[in-house]
């Protein structure tokens, strides 16, 4: 058994551990559970929906095991990974020449215009919730603050590759990535399809067969660049003429 | 975008703004196209990100790139690189065919140019 398949076990036994105590707990709490207990607020504040105690233990429980069985589901989960590997030649540097190779990749343009138009539909849902409520809704404005963050972070990234590694940064600098010249064991450019391989697109992890882990940072289909840490972890970006990037690193690696 | 320098060889920031010249005439950096990131060839090349802007600086001077705040460097020259490049292709043409040195033209194009 791997160690990344272990992790998943004993994530999947924690979760059906605080499932058992939640549904007793609750069911402690609000007992006799035949009782009517208020289910729902409105926007006010103020009750507007009531059902058995037992409502709650219930739900505590179909949420636990739905999350276990996701967890156990990822022990057995193997993403096969890029299918399609290109290793390119090192170029030729005379001596005394640096290369460096820098390159910036942007998500589609169909991507922002749904991740914008959810933006401008929980903008407007939540100015009409906080002018409904005079105010009290206010937590709502953080679902379009937290789209606005996210398309920053991971909507493109900056990728650069020369001499002294692989560093990838996000489109204001933010988040970065950075695999070291020393640090690297091998690179290789790869042809990614986010759902077959990551499992979406984003920031993502994905566990390979050999039980290596795989961080990816996805925004498209298509070329990508692989670094394999010295530990075996490996780093995935997706960005055009991966193959140039790769052929440069691999020039700076020491065998 | 592949960019090589020899560090030993020159300024670095000459070099630089000839490799993205060079690039522009070749046709693999064309029109529009947004240079990258001082920082970013700065981190490619294991240099200070002064040089860099140093190169880009350079490249403005010379008309082939305009810098805003917020956009970087955006590529404004491509036609004239390529309308002056077949002019000297033309001279360097008439050069060989008179058996004039590279040398030669290289000190008549400064000459040229400076007066």
């Amino acid at each position: 058994m791997t160690r990344a398949r272990k992790v998943a076990f004993s994530m999947a036994a924690l979760l059906l551990l605080l499932t058992i105590i939640g549904v007793v707990l609750s069911a402690v709490l609000l007992s006799p559970l035949d009782r009517e207990v208020v289910v729902h607020w409105n926007l006010a504040g103020e009750p507007d929906r009531w059902g058995p105690a037992w409502t709650y233990p219930v739900l505590i429980a179909v949420l636990g095991l739905v999350l276990t069985a996701i967890a156990i589901g990822f022990a057995f989960l193997r993403m096969r990974g890029p299918v399609e590997v290109v290793d390119p030649e090192p170029i030729r540097l005379a001596p005394g020449e640096v290369a460096g190779w820098s390159r910036t990749v942007m998500a589609s343009a169909a991507f922002y215009w749904a991740v914008g138009s959810a933006i401008v539909v929980t903008a407007a849902v939540a100015a009409v919730a906080i002018w409904a409520t005079s105010g009290r809704a206010w937590p709502t404005v953080f679902l379009p603050v937290l789209l606005i963050v996210l398309l920053a972070l991971t909507g493109g990234w900056r990728v650069s590759a020369g001499p002294r590694g692989l560093t990838v940064r996000g489109l204001f600098g933010l988040p970065v990535f950075r695999v070291r010249t020393a640090d690297i064991a091998g690179v290789v450019a790869v042809g990614i399809q986010p759902m077959r391989d990551f499992g979406g697109w984003g920031i993502r992890g994905a566990l390979g067969r050999d039980g290596h882990w795989r961080t990816g940072l996805i925004v498209r289909a298509g070329d990508a660049i692989q670094v394999t840490r010295r530990g075996g972890k490996r780093l995935v970006v997706t960005v055009d003429d991966a193959a140039t990037a790769a052929a440069v690193l691999k020039a700076y690696l020491t065998p | 975008m592949l960019i090589s320098i020899d560090p030993n060889a020159g300024a670095v920031y000459d070099q630089i703004a000839d490799a993205i010249t060079v690039r522009i005439a070749l046709g693999e950096t064309v029109q529009g196209e947004r240079l990258p990131a001082a920082r970013d060839l700065a981190d490619a090349l294991g240099i200070n990100v002064h040089t860099v802007l140093h190169a880009y600086q350079r490249l403005r001077d010379d008309g082939l790139v305009e810098l805003r705040r917020g956009r970087g460097a955006v590529v404004i020259g491509a036609a004239a690189v390529g309308e002056v490049q077949r002019a000297i292709d033309a001279a360097i043409h008439a050069a060989k065919a008179s058996g004039l040195g590279e040398a030669a033209l290289v000190a008549l194009v400064r000459k040229g140019h400076r007066s």
